[in-house]
């Protein structure tokens, strides 16, 4: 099993131009048919991002210092995953004109979606941490870290990517066998939106003795390592059973080579008959 | 019309070209067994699974179909080796197979040297990206590098005639012009084995017999070439030997010309006599 994961992890440096024009051809193709191109992968989640602060600010009444701030940092890590789990997992049968004729190695089809996905997702991160650190200055319990992102946001983004990927490739294989995963995906989707401190944060279940619970939630583990230096201004802690910086990052990276290991490991067993399937 | 013996010299300098031995066979088919199920067509439902433990019937799982079956088949670097065959007789499977699209049930295959394949013509192209955009996805496919594409590029216009058209989205192209374009991306990357499945089928005149130079060309050069084709005519005429398939097994395997009059005796007893003389007069 571990023999041949590491079998196809071996063969993709050989593909690494395919990956690059997959992902080339993906960005153009997008936009190219738009009048405002790229700029929609920046208008859709800032418009987003500005209907959930109206209706969380002005009519359920959210209390916190800088709740825009706040939103941002779980909004825009939440909709990468549902952007790219989305477009990872239909990348296999999107493209089953391409695998149907010509031979490679199935994920890369999976890993140029999610990249595609992550890019935007970098620009969009980029713009945030920008705004945040113009306008998010707050007090001494919440503002922008500048050092503490620098070091904490990229090896975090890198590990969610990973995550990613993992979630994706299993879903892109099944998906062409039962297309009834689509929808199952779009429910998980949305139950994750809700049950990940999103618009919300644990500090508001304080009291609950389930609280540990949301430890089990990958996507909130990420979340909180980006929004530890973006909002609170501290280094990253796991909110849902506490202790310090390195258990949020033990599980962070256990969560991510975890998945990423056995999601490949599960595509890998059902990429074989895909070319036949699909 | 084949091309100066100086300018096919010097599509891949002798440094870059692998050593491939005239013993060791470029392709190598060692008891290949290929089977299908149809399971995708019709997914069970939750509805099948409620009736039939109600009436105690179970609905028969389809017939899995051997597609391929004992298959041995080599071919040494020099060789055409047509494949003829009704529709339905595995021939674009072992194709496929062949070119790595499908894994084998069973058996080992084996190749040596970059392979190229025209499966289907255009394969692998985008249609909304350009006839220069996809000669580069479609080369980064084969592993090829952008660097090196750019010297290959004008080869693959010039040969596809297709100079004013490259900045067209292909999906303004006709079929006749990406089958060109795929053909050409094809034979223009210096492989060692060649795959190709019905192209003559769709080219012009003009086209057509500049396909059958390369082909002949690439012979001469010591390439492995598998040439599928309905084109009986072309298969006496170009191959260097001949196999038949039915039911993805091999009926025959010999000369062209034995093969094809065996293939043609075996549906239509004693029509050889009168197309052998047809095509000799031609």
């Amino acid at each position: 099993m571990t023999l041949t994961l590491a079998k196809s992890l071996n063969e993709l440096p050989e593909y690494s131009g395919v990956l690059a024009n997959l992902v080339a051809r993906d960005r153009k193709v997008k936009y190219q048919t738009k009048t405002l191109g790229f700029l929609w992968s920046l208008l859709y989640p800032g418009i987003m991002i500005a209907i959930w602060y109206m209706v969380f600010k002005s009519i359920i009444r959210i209390e916190m210092p800088h709740y825009w701030a706040f939103l941002i940092c779980g909004m825009l890590p939440y909709q990468f995953v549902q952007n790219a789990v989305g477009e990872g997992a239909g990348a296999v049968r999107r493209n089953s004109g391409l695998i149907r004729k010509i031979y490679l190695p199935m994920e890369v089809l999976v890993i140029a979606g999610v990249t595609v996905k992550l890019i935007e997702f970098l620009i969009q991160m980029a713009i945030a941490v920008l705004l945040l650190m113009l306008l998010h200055h707050g007090d001494e319990h919440v503002h922008f870290a500048f050092w503490r992102t620098i070091i904490v946001v990229p090896p975090a983004i890198g590990l969610f990517y990973l995550f990613v990927l993992g979630v994706s490739l299993p879903l892109a294989g099944w998906s062409v066998i039962s297309r009834d995963l689509e929808h199952m995906i779009t429910l998980a989707l949305m139950a994750l939106f809700y049950l990940t401190p999103i618009f919300w944060s644990l500090t508001f279940i304080e009291g609950s003795r389930w609280k540990f619970l949301f430890a089990l939630n990958p996507v909130m583990s990420f979340i909180e390592l980006l929004r530890a230096p973006l909002y609170w201004g501290q280094w990253p802690t796991n909110p849902a059973i506490g202790g310090g910086a390195i258990l949020a990052w033990f599980l962070a990276c256990v969560f991510a080579t975890g998945t990423f290991v056995l999601g490949y490991t599960l595509f890998d067993k059902s990429k074989h008959v895909l070319a036949e399937v699909v | 019309m084949i091309a100066p013996a100086s300018e096919t010299l010097e599509l891949r300098p002798a440094a870059q070209k692998p050593i491939v031995t005239p013993d060791d066979p470029a392709i190598q088919c060692t008891d290949v067994w290929k089977q299908y199920y149809f399971y995708a067509h019709r997914p069970r439902k939750v509805k099948d699974a409620i009736f039939e433990t109600l009436t105690r019937r179970k609905a028969k799982p389809p017939e899995p179909v051997w597609a391929i079956q004992k298959l041995n088949l080599s071919v040494w670097p020099g060789e055409i080796v047509g494949v003829i065959g009704h529709n339905g007789a595995g021939k674009s499977t072992l194709l496929k197979l062949l070119s790595r699209i499908l894994t084998p049930t069973r058996g080992s295959i084996r190749i040596r040297g970059r392979l190229s394949a025209v499966i289907e013509l255009g394969a692998g192209f985008h249609e909304d990206l350009t006839g220069r955009e996809n000669v580069y996805l479609a080369t980064s496919f084969l592993g090829i590098s952008r660097r090196e594409t750019n010297d290959l590029y004008p080869k693959i216009v010039d040969f596809a005639g297709l100079a004013e058209h490259m900045e067209t989205p292909v999906k303004y192209f006709s079929s006749g012009m990406h089958a060109r374009l795929g053909f050409s991306i094809a034979v223009n990357v210096n492989p060692d084995v060649l795959l190709i499945d019905e192209v003559l089928a769709v080219g012009d005149m003009n086209f057509q017999p500049k396909c059958l130079d390369t082909i002949q060309r690439f012979r001469e050069e010591g390439k492995a070439i598998l040439f599928v084709s309905h084109d009986l005519q072309a298969v006496r005429n170009l191959c260097t030997r001949a196999v038949w398939l039915k039911h993805g097994m091999i009926l025959h395997e010999g000369k062209p010309r034995e093969t094809v009059d065996t293939y043609l005796e075996h549906y239509w007893p004693g029509c050889t006599a009168d197309l052998n003389k047809k095509w000799r007069d031609e």
